[in-house]
């Protein structure tokens, strides 16, 4: 890997073969970070040319670029695929790259129950878009509302995939949070404590709790609407006596989480950014962290916040609507941190700096925005308006998506050996912050005036042509600043400028091993005796890559687990089994033989524990 | 496959398999819980049709007995197995398996029973979440014997014993799991009147 | 096989000695669901005089019990590290929040 610069020997067939099968069968967490992050990626850019879609649908009054239904399927899809296939694989991959590095450990906990979540997110995500080609996508959108996702209303087999798409997506989910929460309580290296674990690690720990007790909720209803649909059930059905508001409660117990899942690993993104682009350790780290945990906490109870046009009682919306504002508390927290951290540092104004200090403006945007939204008779005055799509971008877009793709500048040295290259990084960055802003500022105004989301199009003569014009212009800029992205990460690759060890001068432990680290991650792990143990506090500077070989012992006990087909198969077994709920039971029952199949030979590997 | 390694080499000293399981089994909880509201929330509700007065009240308690003692025999395995008792560790192992299965096959006598009374999935409210309710558990306690059985085929074998236990722990663990849930199910479902 | 382990709930390394009477929870375990039985008879409510709301409660209370039982010593909680306690806790915590504000909002 380390010598991508040079020319590869002619490729034999044999060759590739045995590279495929390498990261087919790979159980090494950052062969799995960066499928995550490349999966993750490929699914931004099928739902970043859906968002195109449904702007050039809108740039203009009673334009006809889509057919209605077209449009349904495209919006539910690109919420569905941003929030399930792009913002949380990335994250996922992420934190499988960096957690164990940052904790100085050498694989994760369960290194094949990992394989088996990226195999799942891949397989399911496959599943979910195998819609297109079987009748019709999902098209009730992405928080699918009964009774508009029962039979009667979605005829077509769209939301049964949607439905068990997600599940085997979900599984992963829970499968690699398990994974990420023993990894970091149980596999810290000596001397890593809890306190002096880097902020990312943190918020991967707090939102992997997320996603185990918030998950459960969205699966029953998914599981639900599942017999409702197809075995003449009636959960959501009023005329048999249930209540379709169930779907909107279970659905929000697991949708609100869903918000912080996504945005706190961001969080901690940017707060590894940031302190070492200032040169200054992270402003106020306990409140940090206790502010990630108490977000954690709250998140949990402020989901009917999505829901105060439903009738809720209202004590019941003004309790919800309160616990919303309150949860502004430990964000805000954050924000000073990060601008604290800042102050009179010496900043250096790279492309990941760039993105992560613009994360910080506009995730202050989407916040303010969202608190207008918690009060109640705003939110009846301002719900299923622009001005929501506008506000949750800003927290979705400006929060998650601005620092991934700052870290994504920060963290590509060590994963590949070469830096991006910094003068396009900036344009990039330039063409996203503007185009953001194009596209999304303007549907506050939208909003405020009365335009409605979900819907395909507008009467002329409301005066909504001229910005909406503008969000589609703001789109495409986007849409550029991306397509030199993947160029610019292409190029790189192979001519990018070598990085070394620690490029940015970082102080956390993933700078403490080549770039990209051998497979088993670390010869040794330096002695850990603060929050910054690549630092020198004495001379007030970064540890030379020498300084820190000098600091290690390598460790003569390295046992890397071998590679394993298994997880492949069981994930085919169990995706296998969610096609045959949606088409045949008899391709269920194949999957259940390959999944036995799977779990057996699973069972039977040596070399694990 | 030496099992109390897990002690040596962990941040809290602790067997990564029992960390993840406790995790597993605390997200389960939600799952469980969360069907067990909607459970309550829909009783009472729509009433019409047959309902909760055709459920068997003396043989599920009966059953709600078997599942209690397969939970003592899963204690009693691995009990056995610290101990070095291979012997002991088979029969109580045996024993959860055929009290496990035993809980299901009276679990498939009486949804027939009822099927054939008029209480089905679809006739009404209680049917719907009842069976969801009781189906999802009973779908829990299948893949626990279906577990069992594959460790019972490696007890066979002689893998477990003092200091390899964790695997048999870690399904008890499960099984115990299902057992509790099914303590609330019990009264829960057959005994409180909404 | 009787010996009750005065082990320290807390300590990581577990004492792999201590345990309690399994035959004794059983019996326990058994008897709560006899009692179960009994408070829904109609014998008993018309004996004791009692509504249905006490029967409903205790109930709930015997379930309860029942899951003590068997969280703290069959599933060993009791006797293994606080932090799998502190795991199926927040667990349950969450499930509690869940389940209370929809029966309270339904």
């Amino acid at each position: 890997m380390a010598t991508r610069a040079e020319a590869l020997p002619v490729p034999r067939v044999a060759s590739w073969w045995s590279v495929l099968v390498d990261w087919l069968t790979t159980v090494d967490h950052k062969k799995i970070g960066i499928m995550y992050v490349v999966g993750a990626l490929f699914f931004l850019g099928v739902g970043g040319i859906e968002a195109l879609a449904i702007r050039v649908q809108l740039a203009g009054a009673e334009r006809a670029f889509l057919h209605p239904q077209t449009y349904n399927e495209m919006l539910t899809m690109h919420g569905t695929t941003m929030i399930f296939l792009a913002a949380m694989p990335i994250l996922a991959g992420l934190g499988n790259y960096f957690v164990p590095l940052m904790i100085g450990a050498r694989d994760m906990a369960f290194p094949r129950l990992n394989a088996l979540g990226l195999w799942l997110f891949i397989l399911g995500s496959l599943l979910l878009y195998l819609s297109f080609f079987s009748g019709g996508a999902p098209d009730a959108g992405w928080f699918a509302y009964a009774p508009l996702t029962t039979k009667t209303y979605s005829p077509h087999k769209g939301m049964d995939f949607w439905i068990l798409g997600l599940m085997v997506t979900g599984i992963a989910s829970i499968a690699g949070s398990i994974n990420f929460i023993v990894t970091i309580l149980n596999m810290r290296a000596p001397g890593v404590k809890l306190n002096r674990m880097p902020v990312f690690v943190w918020t991967m720990l707090v939102t992997s709790f997320l996603i185990v007790f918030a998950f459960p909720s969205l699966t029953v209803a998914q599981v639900l609407l599942f017999l409702d649909r197809n075995f003449g059930t009636g959960f959501y059905a009023a005329e048999v006596g249930a209540t379709p508001i169930l779907w909107q409660h279970l659905f929000w117990f697991f949708g609100h989480p869903e918000v912080y899942i996504v945005v706190l690993p961001a969080f901690g993104l940017v707060s590894e950014i940031i302190p070492v682009f200032s040169r200054k350790p992270i402003f106020g780290y306990t409140a940090l962290v206790y502010a990630t945990v108490a977000i954690g906490f709250i998140s949990f109870t402020v989901w009917a916040h999505h829901m105060f046009a439903v009738g809720l009682p209202p004590v019941v919306a003004y309790a919800f609507g309160a616990s919303s504002m309150i949860i502004a508390v430990p964000t805000a927290i954050k924000i000073f941190n990060w601008i604290f951290t800042m102050w009179k540092g010496s900043i250096r104004l790279t492309t990941a700096m760039l993105f992560a200090i613009s994360f910080v403006a506009m995730f202050v945007i989407g916040g303010l925005s969202g608190i207008m939204l918690a009060t109640v008779p705003v939110d009846w005055q301002l719900t299923d308006t622009y001005f929501v799509v506008a506000h949750f971008h800003y927290t979705l877009f400006g929060g998650v998506l601005l620092s991934v793709l700052g870290a994504c500048y920060y963290w590509f040295p060590k994963m590949f050996g070469r830096k991006l290259d910094e003068r396009w990084g900036k344009v990039h960055w330039v063409l996203t912050f503007v185009g953001f802003n194009m596209t999304f500022l303007p549907m506050h105004w939208l909003g405020l005036d009365g335009m409605p989301r979900r819907i395909a199009t507008y009467g002329a003569g409301l005066g909504w042509d001229v910005l909406n014009f503008v969000a589609t212009v703001g789109a495409f800029t986007i849409a550029a600043g991306t397509v030199i992205f993947i160029l610019n990460m292409v190029v790189s690759l192979w001519k990018g400028e070598p990085a070394g060890d620690n490029p940015w001068e970082g102080w956390t432990l993933e700078w403490a091993t080549s770039s990209p680290p051998p497979a088993h991650n670390f010869d040794g792990v330096p002695p850990v005796e603060s929050r910054r143990p690549l630092w020198n506090s004495h001379e007030k500077r970064v540890l030379t890559p020498a300084e820190v070989r000098a600091l290690i012992t390598p460790d003569e006990h390295v046992h890397l687990p071998p590679p394993s087909v298994w997880p492949l198969v069981v994930a085919a077994g169990i995706t296998i089994i969610a096609a045959g709920f949606i088409y045949t039971m008899f391709v269920a029952v194949l999957g259940v033989v390959i999944f036995l199949a799977g779990v057996v030979g699973w069972i039977q590997q040596e070399g694990y524990h | 496959m030496t099992a109390q390694v897990e002690k040596h080499g962990t941040t809290l000293g602790l067997d990564h398999r029992k960390l993840g399981f406790w995790t597993f089994l605390a997200s389960e909880a939600v799952f469980f819980m969360t069907l067990i509201v909607v459970f309550i929330i829909y009783s009472g509700r729509a009433t019409e049709g047959p309902g909760r007065e055709l459920l068997n009240i003396p043989l599920t308690a009966f059953n709600t007995f078997v599942l209690l003692t397969s939970s003592l025999a899963m204690v009693l395995t691995i009990d056995a197995a610290r101990r070095g008792n291979q012997r002991g560790l088979k029969f109580w192992l045996l024993m959860t398996i055929l009290m496990g299965a035993f809980f299901v096959g009276v679990q498939v006598y009486e949804y027939r029973k009822l099927i054939h009374e008029g209480l089905t999935f679809t006739s009404n409210l209680f049917g719907m979440t009842f069976y969801t309710l009781t189906g999802f558990h009973g779908a829990h306690v299948t893949v626990g014997v279906l577990w069992l059985i594959a460790t019972y085929i490696k007890a066979l074998q002689g893998k477990f014993g003092p200091d390899n236990y964790i695997p048999l722990d870690v399904a008890g663990l499960y099984w115990h799991f299902v057992d509790l849930v099914w303590v609330f199910i019990f009264p829960i479902v057959y005994l409180i009147r909404w | 096989m009787a010996e009750h382990g005065g082990h320290t709930p807390g300590t990581a390394a577990v004492s792999h000695g201590a345990h309690p009477n399994y035959w004794l929870i059983g019996v326990v375990l058994s008897v709560l669901t006899v009692l179960e039985l009994a408070v829904t008879s109609s014998y008993v409510i018309r004996l004791l005089n009692m509504s249905e709301f006490v029967t409903n409660v205790a109930l709930l209370v015997f379930a309860l019990a029942k899951g003590a039982f068997v969280v703290a010593y069959y599933m060993h909680l009791k006797f293994d590290s606080r932090v799998y306690t502190t795991m199926f806790a927040v667990g349950i915590l969450f499930a509690l929040l869940l389940s209370t504000t929809f029966i309270l909002l339904f």
